[in-house]
């Protein structure tokens, strides 16, 4: 049987001649789909731990907020809650963007040792960052609409235009997303992730004015630095996609997060087309 | 050196104790008195060494992640908030915050440290030598204490460059500093002999220590918690060290001084009994 078999192939390579090179028009979708699918997967499996921690953590900084300053707090007219729960949604998607691609790739180089299967893959620098991005925003855009729901409650409304709030969730998810696996592909150990993630990330998060309008940091030298973070203006306008009021134009927002997220996409893609760090 | 080393690989004893274990006919096992003081200083050693070693995380990330929680609720709560028991918010704001992180970082030690070697299978290095249960409870426990104390000196350290507060009254910081970290500690080897996966602490840290410690009177008074939630902070473990600790700084407190002190003495002898009596009985750790 073996025998025969054998002899098939070798007539069959004989007439069709060497086996071709697979063929990839615009995009190696089979690659593309199968690694999203199984990046998803990975994420769902611990996504009830992921949801639980923000959520939780959300309730307490609503309930805090509430219990310390009751109903003194307005922003501009607007009612306390509403201005960080907007804050809070963000805050949540923007670090679970930054985790799901920053602690897949640590895993992958460091644990499981699978990095190599893709990075050896059919897929190119630029479908690889595709699959990670779709992923990373997907789960990132869930735990933010989950913590819209848990702040419901305290008095938070369904968005005011639903599309921008999407829009600019997804483009918040995305920046983090880069940036999470910039982040790792430098990162030679767990520590030097951590320590990037604690302190560089979290303050540009929790200092993008999620918690606070920017007219409370003082004149000068402080609130320029805020104003100097791009994640503000990202924030803020995602803030006026929720709750119809912001301090600066949405536009500007829009235009200066589109702005970040191509320039660590760049950043990104150089990376991985040049293999810095991963392959040698 | 007149021992040599060719008698069939038996181990050649030092040339001092040869003519002890010749006397005695055989090497006896090593005798220590009541106490096995160098396994509990080496126990208590390698708990400290091992967060010392990545200090960046267990004490650097601690400093910035309790600054920026300044930094947001002063900015946040500065404008409707502007006292709290007479002092200005931020400097009633600053030893909670002190607090929270020395609690929160002796719990992490003791819990991450027993989980990790459970998870890992080398719990048997630290149950197998001859120290009893009093003596591995209280090396974990100490070296639990002894990193929420770090934390809480760089952290106040830090917190003074942005709020200068002054101290009244040290001996009660010393006093709830110390157990409010000790207390963690404990509930950390309670809480890291009971879980089998980190999944079981994630679900401690964010079901009971972070609400306890959130709601506990480090952001407001409980003075301003109406009356159901105001009897029930008294029974909220986490605000007598909250409340005490704080009123070494700024003098003024929500229960009287003795209470807490009372109150943190009797929490800290029940949940070391029941550590050692863990520990003690080999539940989850021996079997």
């Amino acid at each position: 049987m073996d025998a025969a078999t054998g002899r098939a192939r070798t007539t069959a390579f004989a007439d069709a001649g060497p086996p071709r090179p697979r063929l990839f028009r615009l995009a190696n979708v089979i690659g593309l789909i199968s690694l999203i699918r199984r990046e998803a997967l990975r994420e769902i499996r611990w996504f009830g731990m992921v949801i639980v921690g923000p959520a939780i953590q959300a309730v307490l900084f609503a309930s805090v907020f509430t219990l310390a300053a009751g109903d003194a707090l307005t922003v501009d007219g607007l009612d306390f809650i509403q201005f960080l729960a907007a804050g809070l949604v963000a805050s949540a998607a923007m670090q679970r963007a930054f985790e799901t691609t920053g602690y897949s790739i640590m895993f992958d180089k460091l644990e499981s040792g699978g990095l190599q299967d893709i990075l050896g893959s059919p897929l190119s620098p630029l479908e690889i960052l595709v699959s990670y991005l779709v992923t990373a925003v997907t789960a990132a855009v869930a735990v933010g609409a989950m913590i819209g729901v848990v702040m419901m409650p305290f008095g938070f409304d369904l968005p005011d235009n639903p599309v921008a709030a999407f829009l600019f969730l997804c483009l918040a998810a995305g920046i983090f997303s880069m940036a999470g696996l910039v982040n790792a592909i430098f990162s030679p150990k767990w520590d030097s992730f951590a320590g990037k993630e604690t302190f560089l990330t979290l303050p540009i998060i929790f200092l993008s004015g999620t918690f606070f309008p920017i007219s409370a940091v003082p004149e000068g030298a402080w609130r320029a630095v805020f104003q100097a973070n791009p994640i503000y203006y990202l924030v803020d306008g995602f803030r006026w996609a929720a709750t119809g009021r912001s301090e600066t134009d949405p536009l500007i927002g829009a235009g200066i997060g589109l702005a970040v997220f191509a320039i660590l996409l760049a950043i990104a893609a150089r990376l991985l087309a040049t293999g810095y760090k991963l392959k040698s | 050196m007149t021992t040599t080393h060719s008698d069939g690989g038996s181990i050649p004893p030092k040339p001092a104790a040869a003519a002890e274990s010749v006397r005695r006919g055989v090497r006896g096992p090593r005798a220590f008195g009541s106490v096995n003081w160098v396994g509990w200083r080496s126990l208590y050693s390698k708990e400290v060494r091992r967060f010392l070693n990545v200090a960046t995380q267990t004490v650097a990330a601690p400093v910035v992640t309790t600054l920026l929680f300044l930094a947001i609720f002063t900015l946040a709560l500065g404008r409707a908030v502007e006292t709290v028991h007479g002092v200005p918010f931020p400097i009633f704001l600053a030893p909670g915050l002190i607090v929270m992180a020395m609690v929160q970082n002796a719990f992490a030690n003791t819990s991450s440290s027993l989980v990790i070697s459970k998870v890992q299978g080398n719990i048997v290095d630290v149950l197998m030598p001859p120290i009893n249960s009093v003596e591995f409870v209280s090396a974990y426990a100490l070296a639990g204490t002894t990193r929420g104390v770090i934390v809480g000196l760089s952290t106040g350290l830090c917190m003074w460059l942005f709020v200068p507060f002054e101290i009244t009254n040290p001996g009660l910081i010393l006093y709830h500093g110390v157990s409010a970290s000790l207390m963690l500690s404990l509930i950390g080897i309670i809480g890291g002999i009971w879980a089998d996966k980190f999944d079981h602490m994630a679900a401690i840290t964010n079901f009971i220590i972070t609400p306890f410690a959130f709601l506990s009177g480090t952001f407001y008074s409980i003075e301003r918690l109406p009356e159901p939630f105001y009897t029930i902070a008294f029974f909220n473990p986490f605000f007598y060290m909250i409340d005490g600790f704080r009123s070494g700084f700024i003098g003024v407190s929500d229960a009287p001084a003795w209470m807490g002190m009372t109150i943190m003495f009797g929490i800290n002898l029940a949940l070391a009994i029941v550590a050692w009596r863990m520990v003690d009985t080999g539940y989850k750790l021996k079997n």
